[in-house]
């Protein structure tokens, strides 16, 4: 009978205990699913992401040592004329093979070179900056004319069949090809290497910088270069 | 009361037997049970009102800090070389009108740009950005540039860009973009480009973004 009695009398007691455990559980869970779970803080997302680790642009750039002879070329140049790579001997040359379509890499890097040639100030002309297009097909004397204007005074684009760019490219391990891809109202893209080039007056090549180099640091390779010029 | 009794003999009979017989001690933790569940309940709803009430149920999209890289129209517009035609597999839906052909679509000056920002997801569901328009382009897409070991870069158009609940996404050079093709009108620094944003989860977002050189 004992337990009889127990059992009437007792749920008062049990009754708030249970209810306090219920609302302390609810409570806890409640308060977890309002908070961001740590993963979900942390998952923001990084450009490239999507499988592939973010680029990490160099901080300096890789010297030939001795600077390496690179064979002359004549492409057309903006205003539809030959130009050859000896004509800008004298002067150091900043070299980029590149495209107009191409809207995110290539006007970055001549966007850099630009501030390059603003960082030299009265010397900013003492140097030959140039884009060499791995798209011949789209990128007409007209078409680089207008675009190369878009970044700096004197700027050279420089554009010819895809035979003749393939001669000039394994001189500066340059790798660039045409790709039909899916998903894109472009006729096609062009993968192409994003490095920029420094030859000497000599029109040797003496320094490779990757993509998103500091254009102080390019700025101030150049500086040293004109003034080992100025001495010899 | 049956239900109790059902917990009661349980969980716990013989510390109930214990404390039954002393009424007094029974009070005593009755009245302290009802102390604790009021003493919880006045937690739970405090830090019901702590908790950012302003974490909506489902995604709330913030742009920041948006830019757009000067450019001009060149005169090559993929559109104008491919004379009509699209490579296969090539749709061009949402830019043109039923029945309407390629020759009927208006040609802009060519060229391209690019918009950058941040997408920031406040709200506690994913959400992504599945395409985008602006009056300055005739072509907007959605791209990344992804650079490999060889320092080789390839730009890949996306089918959207995620930004996950609580989370993030930077649009900036060297990565994701929103590419404008095709433009309408040169861009030059001090412009405004408006630009609008389709979200997975039904919304637009209207983005002005100054034309900038970075």
């Amino acid at each position: 009978m004992e337990t009889q009695t127990t059992g009437q009398n007792l749920p008062r007691w049990v009754i708030p205990l249970v209810i306090g455990v219920v609302l302390l559980v609810g409570g806890a869970l409640v308060f977890n699913a309002l908070s961001p779970s740590r993963a979900e803080q942390n998952a923001s997302t990084t450009p490239g992401s999507g499988g592939v680790p973010a680029y990490q642009p160099p901080t300096e750039g890789t010297p030939i040592d001795p600077p390496r002879a690179v064979k002359d070329f004549t492409l057309t140049n903006q205003a539809g004329e030959p130009m050859s790579l000896s004509d800008l001997r004298g002067k150091p040359v900043l070299i980029y093979f590149g495209y107009t379509f191409c809207p995110d890499i290539c006007p970055t890097t001549l966007a850099d070179m630009a501030r390059v040639q603003q960082n030299l100030g009265d010397r900013g002309d003492d140097v030959a900056y140039v884009m060499v297009s791995v798209d011949g097909e789209r990128d007409t004397p007209e078409v680089l004319n207008k675009y190369m204007a878009n970044f700096g005074e004197g700027f050279i684009g420089l554009t010819g069949p895809d035979a003749e760019i393939r001669k000039i490219t394994p001189d500066y391990g340059v790798y660039f090809q045409k790709n039909e891809v899916g998903g894109t109202s472009a006729a096609y893209l062009v993968d192409h290497s994003a490095a920029m080039y420094l030859l000497n007056a000599e029109g040797e090549l003496a320094m490779i910088y990757g993509y998103g180099i500091p254009a102080d640091v390019v700025t101030a390779d150049v500086q040293a270069m004109l003034e080992r010029q100025a001495t010899r | 009361m049956y239900a109790g009794y059902r917990v009661d003999l349980f969980l716990m009979p013989r510390i109930y037997h214990f404390l039954y017989e002393e009424e007094c001690i029974m009070e005593k933790y009755i009245q302290a049970g009802y102390g604790v569940v009021t003493a919880l309940l006045v937690l739970l709803i405090s830090a019901c009102g702590s908790t950012p009430a302003a974490a909506p149920s489902g995604p709330a999209i913030e742009v920041s800090a948006p830019w757009v890289r000067p450019a001009v129209m060149t005169g090559m517009s993929d559109m104008a070389m491919e004379d009509g035609e699209m490579a296969e597999g090539e749709t061009m839906e949402g830019e043109m009108a039923e029945g309407e052909t390629m020759e009927d679509m208006s040609h802009g000056g060519g060229g391209n740009s690019a918009a950058y920002m941040t997408l920031v997801n406040t709200g506690s569901a994913a959400d992504a950005v599945v395409g985008a328009s602006t009056d300055v382009a005739n072509i907007v897409e959605l791209h990344t540039t992804e650079m490999d070991a060889n320092g080789v870069m390839m730009m890949r158009p996306l089918e959207q860009i995620d930004i996950p609940a609580n989370g993030e996404v930077a649009l900036q050079p060297g990565g994701i973009h929103v590419m404008l093709i095709d433009l309408t009108q040169d861009l030059e620094e001090g412009d405004t480009v408006n630009l609008t944003l389709e979200l997975q989860s039904g919304g637009t977002l209207e983005v002005e973004a100054p034309v900038t050189q970075r």
